[in-house]
């Protein structure tokens, strides 16, 4: 499954960005799409060709930091409020004490929860299990990524496919660009928080606010 | 009355789908309406909410579920029909807008293609580039942004000039356009006043001061601090200037800057000559004595001066009597005199902007016999360590030796707390004298954040048996989002002197030390 999207998008898993912003306009719903792997054919009204396309391969730096400045991230995403905050306490419990049946029942509630086309706990969840693929520095988030196990038929297929992904470590640009800002203490964090809290109604949100989590257990983590 | 439809294999992105819940919550008949994809957490969440009805057990993950609770008796087929009808309906702009910050000038353009103004602020090594893109689309340009190099200033500034478009910057902090505050700016009223400057807080006093006493501006037009130097000639002031001319709304055109290099000064006074408009022209700190040229062009010593004299004018009475105090000022000034001990002697001023600060020692310089500073022209007064005072002294903190690595203090008032606190433990130090800044950029509550500071500097020095006279004005309105009102009564309360304009602030401060 892609995703095609106009290039004001960012890089991410599956998806393919082109050059025309109004490409929408000549196509219907439930319009039959075909690829050859050379081409994206959508009905015979428009061809996408991908011999000329660039490819993006999602690069997951391991991050060394001390601790997450995590003041910027917090006050972006105040006034937020998760659809069952208890289940995301839960969930973090699980992960800092690598405590296995918690984890398997705290992701199973978080699955599929929510509002929007990838429910808010999918988007939670993402924006984990991304972070957690560059804090392998830890042993919890290394029992993490190894126990996690998503009943994918709980959700829609797009959010299935997009949590396929993050736990596969095909990461979008934009996660990735918040993680490695965030740990450089670079001016750019600002700027990629902005961009990925403008997705969807809330999935930005939910997904940052994932990865906010992370990096909260991230900074509770003891290095042996 | 629960009532849940499942729309089978249906995928819209989750702005859609808001605004569906939003659409099917505004039809006859609806109380309330939750719609989410049909997963098992969310039948669950549902169930918890009250939403759901044995009819949405059906729905897979890969279905919309419509979750409604109905008036009784309202026509569920006719609810059904108009939600079937938003399904098949187009989605709006608003819906197919992309919702991620423009990435680039261009995307900027396609999204608001009527806008013809753009404010800059990124860093200055780029800012040639974006700034001559937005040019050719025909923007006029505010550029925030400083570390600007001069050349850059000179070959964009030029370009405006050509296309007749104002290139206010680089290191512009302050505009009003068409009553639109860009920057740091207040809300003032609209009216006949058009103001060109080269100094942000000089525009807010200003324009605050022609606010307060009941008349407006047309527009504001900033120009970055070097525009007057002899490198840039001027370029923007000019423009400025015509524009202001140009205008039909603008009776009245007011002039402020620090004074300009003498053959920049002659320029600019030359064209204002040709000019058909009346002018008030500020040289803050410039010799104003004598100095009319004709009956169109009057100058004036301070801000204060400067917005009283264009009130005149505008209200067609040409002669400007002597500013002086209130006598009910100088009662309670000579009120604080009487509590300062001997031994004190000496006045701070602590400022957040340049201008006002500029504007007080130039009214003060005089009577105190010198005044040291961070900002000061003469060598001699120039403070030897910004970060310690040596007898009267007076302190830019918006100074770039203070602001880098950290915020405005406009902004922040981690820098100005501290240094207030510190100067109330010199022994010597009679009054303290500071600015007070409202407006858009601003502090939400500056009156608040330096409460703190008032109260710790009011201990320091009671404990010690002093009493320390703490002097301020607030260059705000009552239309600002901090409410001058409310930012008057915070200091007030704790007894801070809180005077109309920052030229008042400093003659009182001039009655307490002097009698």
């Amino acid at each position: 499954m892609i995703s095609v999207v106009d290039k004001r998008y960012f890089n991410g898993p599956a998806r393919v960005l082109v050059e025309i912003s109004d490409f929408r306009k000549d196509l219907a719903a439930d319009e039959i799409v075909e690829s050859d792997g050379k081409k994206i054919i959508f009905d015979n009204c428009l061809e996408i060709n991908l011999l000329t396309a660039c490819y993006w391969l999602p690069v997951v730096e391991k991050i060394s930091v001390e601790k997450f400045a995590l003041a910027l991230i917090s006050n972006k995403i105040r006034g937020y409020v998760f659809t069952r905050p208890q289940l995301v306490e839960n969930f973090k419990k699980a992960v800092l004490e690598s405590d296995l049946p918690l984890l398997e029942s705290s992701v199973n509630s978080l699955t599929g929860l929510g509002a929007g086309l990838t429910p808010s706990g999918d988007d939670f969840l993402a924006g984990f299990i991304s972070a957690s693929h560059f804090f392998n520095r830890y042993v919890q988030f290394d029992f993490f990524l190894k126990n996690v196990k998503i009943n994918f038929g709980s959700t829609n297929l797009i959010s299935a496919q997009y949590l396929k992904y993050a736990i596969g470590g095909r990461i979008s640009e934009i996660i990735s660009n918040i993680i490695v800002s965030a740990a450089d203490k670079n001016d750019d964090l600002e700027l990629w928080i902005e961009r990925l809290l403008g997705i969807g109604a809330s999935s930005g949100a939910d997904t940052l606010y994932g990865i906010l989590t992370a990096m909260e257990v991230y900074n509770a983590c003891k290095f042996d | 009355m629960l009532v849940n439809l499942i729309k089978k294999n249906f995928y819209r992105d989750s702005v859609y789908l808001m605004s569906l819940s939003n659409k099917i919550k505004i039809i006859g008949g609806v109380i309330d309406a939750s719609v989410m994809m049909g997963t098992e957490a969310n039948k669950k969440l549902l169930t918890e909410t009250g939403f759901f009805s044995k009819e949405g057990e059906l729905a897979c993950p890969n279905d919309l579920l419509i979750c409604m609770s109905l008036k009784t008796g309202c026509d569920l087929k006719k609810i059904s029909d108009e939600i079937e009808k938003l399904f098949d309906a187009p989605s709006t702009d608003a819906e197919n807008r992309v919702k991620a910050a423009p990435q680039s000038v261009e995307d900027a353009i396609e999204l608001q293609p009527n806008s013809n103004m753009a404010v800059i602020s990124i860093p200055g090594g780029y800012v040639k580039y974006q700034a001559e893109k937005l040019l050719k689309k025909g923007a006029n340009l505010m550029i925030f942004s400083d570390n600007v190099p001069v050349e850059t200033e000179i070959h964009l500034k030029k370009i405006g000039a050509e296309k007749g478009l104002l290139v206010m910057g680089p290191d512009c902090g302050t505009a009003i356009i068409n009553g639109v505050p860009l920057g740091f700016a207040n809300m003032v009223r609209k009216g006949g006043i058009g103001i060109v400057g080269a100094s942000g807080t000089g525009i807010q006093e200003v324009t605050t001061i022609i606010h307060k006493k009941g008349e407006g501006i047309t527009q504001a037009i900033g120009l970055g601090g070097r525009d007057l130097s002899k490198d840039v000639g001027g370029l923007m002031m000019l423009e400025g200037i015509k524009m202001l001319e140009a205008d039909s709304h603008t009776k009245i055109i007011c002039v402020i800057s620090k004074p300009p290099a003498a053959e920049i000064e002659k320029k600019v006074l030359d064209f204002i000559g040709k000019c058909k408009k009346p002018f008030v022209i500020n040289f803050i700190g410039g010799n104003t004595a004598g100095r009319e040229k004709s009956e169109r062009m009057f100058f004036a010593s301070t801000l204060e001066d400067a917005a009283l004299k264009a009130i005149s004018v505008l209200k067609g009475k040409n002669y400007f009597p002597k500013v002086k105090l209130p006598e009910a000022i100088i009662k309670d000034a000579l009120g604080e005199r009487k509590k300062i001990k001997k031994g004190q002697k000496y006045l701070r001023g602590l400022f957040s902007g340049g201008t006002l600060c500029d504007e007080a020692m130039f009214i003060l310089s005089e009577s105190l016999g010198g005044i040291y500073s961070n900002i000061a022209v003469k060598p001699e007064l120039k403070l030897k360590n910004s970060r310690e005072s040596f007898k009267n002294s007076f302190i830019d903190l918006g100074d770039d030796e203070f602001t880098r690595g950290v915020p405005h203090p406009m902004i922040d008032f981690t820098v100005r707390n501290k240094r207030l606190v510190q100067e109330a433990k010199d022994k010597e130090v009679a009054v303290i004298l500071f600015d007070l800044v409202l407006g858009y950029g601003a502090h939400p509550d500056p009156a608040g954040a330096i409460l703190p500071a008032l109260t710790e500097a009011q201990d320091i020095a009671g404990k010690q048996k002093r009493y320390i006279s703490f002097v301020t004005s607030i260059c705000g309105t009552e239309q600002d989002p901090q409410n001058l009102t409310r930012q008057k009564e915070i200091l007030e309360k704790v007894g801070v002197k809180v005077l109309p304009s920052n030229a008042t602030a400093a003659r009182f401060t001039e009655v307490i030390l002097n009698g």
